[in-house]
């Protein structure tokens, strides 16, 4: 059985040679007199300059430091998903390795997390561009809210804590760490909200483009479909075949009682049918996927012990 | 296990598919062995057939014959899947390198040297680029068209994706899946799990006679490998992104189409019995089909999330407690 600790920090870093120094000296210099065991989790999405050389560097003075290699550059949601896989501690707290974050934030955080198992942070100062950064994550925050009805003001904030247990019953693959304030919403989780300095860059170049926006709210659209329909695809399905269906209906009895019996709205109207009987059958199979999964993929109802 | 004494970490794993076409096992079997024992490379010979064929079998008890321990013959009953078959095959393999070679003359044996060298210098996989030779200029063109093909659609640049000659450390084949066809693809899905792939110009085998003309569904196959390549390598995570576009496009034009023949109608012409109605409806139809799927596709990701892991981590570095000699622990991954 792997060692645990009390609390792991979490830092996925791509390209940082010139923060990773004062990142972790930070980090430690913040975490060693809360008294509490800890781990110092950097993770290197696959850094083409001297990242992993600071990094190695710094090993003998700071021993809770681990630093994970990946094999290539593999994006920050992927880096993030292995520090969290690698992270041994029964609290984790993630950000980012551009010393926007504030490490002096985290006992805070740690403070809030008493009575909640997700805290996140709120850059309500946000020290970035407003053009390419500011306003796009307005935007997106404002959407994810008013779809999701999850009340957080700044998805995109990097500091984060956790319970380790809660976000290790996730599951969690892909893109979908942008989202685990709306995953943990749909399992009941307590999420609790808290303001958090943030910092110009001084050093290192952003990697975020206004692209980002768009994959972003692709991907939330999915999340959404999958917490609505994921315990029953079947009625997704249902939802789309269900107007084809009708419609079908429409088309072959209402202009043979109008006009009489004509070929085009008779073969509108079998496609129509065929296309509702498709989605059925695709709500079947998915159905089918869900209860395939049962054993080894769902678990029982999240509940606390209250 | 027969064999443990004699290998040892520097050996060298020569896993050859041998099928029904496979006609020169032998004579192939007897090169290596020359070529390894004037090169002093300890290796072992790993036929993997899946067939009963009788000149094969033939073919194999020669070998054998000459090659005597050195050679193992794996029989698969009831398996064409020559992805699955190179999987077990590295299985079962022993040394840290491993080679996989066609069975029928395609690079110089001595070729294979330059690729074990550069597994050596550090690379993971090794394939060789097979330079003007046997090949007639119809072919090449076709090699060159499909391997850019390949390229875009994977984006990453390969010369001769069709070369089954490539050298790679064990650890490649116990990471990347093989399955159908997808051994061809080795390169592309080493390279996507972040393995250091290289490509090494390589001299043809004198004897090489590679085909101009393939069958119709050797085409078919091939084109079809093609989108499955672009699939795999930028939509396996995201189906929604990819089959929601394509529905979205058709719904959209669908669309389209339908308010543009509303407006007609309201303008006075007639409906009911123009054929072109059938087509927007069939558009939004589709559309509608297409993002199912790519929901379905979400789905079955989702339900699998937990055995889903798409980075690879290459080294974890920390210190040693106290106690240890060294100042810093690593492990590989």
């Amino acid at each position: 059985m792997e060692q645990t600790v009390e609390l792991s920090v979490t830092v996925p870093v791509y390209n940082e040679e010139e923060n990773v120094r004062a990142l972790v000296a930070g980090l430690a210099a913040v975490l060693r007199p809360l008294e509490r065991s800890f781990e110092l989790v950097v993770v290197d999405d696959g850094s083409s300059d001297e990242t992993v050389s600071v990094l190695r560097g710094l090993l003998e003075d700071i021993p809770e430091l681990r630093v994970v290699e990946l094999s290539r550059n593999f994006g920050q949601t992927l880096a993030l998903q292995a520090a969290l896989d690698i992270a041994r501690g029964e609290i984790i707290v993630t950000m980012d390795g551009d010393l926007q974050n504030d490490p002096a934030d985290i006992p805070m955080l740690l403070e809030n997390l008493d009575g909640a198992d997700v805290v996140s942070g709120w850059r309500r100062n946000r020290q970035d561009t407003l053009v390419l950064r500011k306003f796009p994550s307005w935007v997106a925050n404002r959407l994810i809210r008013a779809v999701t009805g999850v009340p957080i003001h700044d998805q995109g904030c990097s500091l984060k804590a956790y319970r380790g247990e809660f976000i290790r019953q996730l599951d969690l693959y892909g893109d979908m760490h942008r989202f685990i304030a709306i995953l943990a919403m749909a399992t009941g989780a307590r999420i609790v909200e808290v303001e958090v300095n943030h910092h110009p860059r001084t050093a290192g170049e952003s990697k975020y483009g206004i692209s980002r926006t768009f994959k972003v709210l692709a991907d939330l659209f999915t999340i959404q479909m999958l917490t609505w329909f994921r315990t029953q695809p079947i009625r997704f399905f249902a939802l789309i075949g269900t107007p084809f269906l009708l419609a079908s209906v429409l088309a072959g009895v209402l202009p043979w009682i109008l006009t009489g019996w004509t070929p085009v709205w008779t073969s509108i109207s079998l496609f129509l049918a065929l296309t509702a009987g498709a989605c059925i059958l695709v709500g079947m199979l998915g159905e089918t996927l869900n209860e395939a999964s049962a054993p080894q993929g769902r678990r029982s109802a999240p509940f606390r012990e209250c | 296990m027969a064999n443990s004494d004699f290998l040892s970490a520097s050996v060298i794993s020569v896993l050859m598919p041998v099928n029904r076409d496979a006609q020169h096992v032998s004579e192939i079997a007897r090169e290596i062995e020359e070529h390894m024992k004037q090169e002093g490379l300890e290796y072992e010979l790993l036929c993997l057939t899946t067939t009963i064929d009788p000149d094969v079998t033939r073919q194999l008890d020669e070998a054998r014959d000459g090659l005597g321990h050195r050679i193992r013959v794996m029989q698969f009953s009831g398996v064409t899947d020559e992805g699955a078959v190179l999987s077990a095959g590295a299985e079962q393999a022993q040394g840290s390198i491993i080679v996989t070679l066609p069975a029928r003359f395609e690079i110089a044996i001595s070729e294979i040297d330059g690729l074990i060298a550069g597994v050596k210098e550090g690379a993971d996989v090794v394939t060789a680029s097979r330079q003007n030779g046997a090949t007639g200029a119809a072919s090449r063109l076709q090699s060159r068209f499909f391997n850019r093909l390949l390229s875009v659609a994977a984006g990453a640049r390969f010369e001769d994706l069709a070369s089954g000659t490539r050298a790679m450390n064990s650890k490649v084949l116990a990471e990347v899946p093989l399955y159908g066809d997808f051994h061809r693809y080795l390169p592309i899905l080493a390279q996507r799990l972040g393995f250091d792939v290289q490509e090494r110009p390589s001299q043809q085998h004198p004897e090489a006679k590679p085909r101009t003309i393939h069958s119709p569904l050797v085409y078919l196959w091939r084109a079809i490998d093609v989108l499955t390549v672009f699939f795999i390598s930028r939509f396996t995570r995201h189906p929604l992104r990819l089959f929601g576009g394509i529905g979205a496009a058709f719904a959209v034009s669908g669309s389209v189409a339908l308010l543009a023949l509303a407006m007609q109608r309201l303008g006075g012409v007639a409906l009911a019995d123009r054929p072109i109605l059938i087509l927007p409806v069939l558009l939004v139809g589709l559309g509608f089909q297409s993002f199912a799927i790519g929901l379905l596709g979400e789905l079955i990701l989702f339900f699998q999330a937990r055995r889903i892991r798409d980075y690879r981590v290459s080294a974890i570095h920390q210190a040693a407690p106290a106690g240890y000699e060294a100042e810093e622990l690593t492990s590989r991954g």
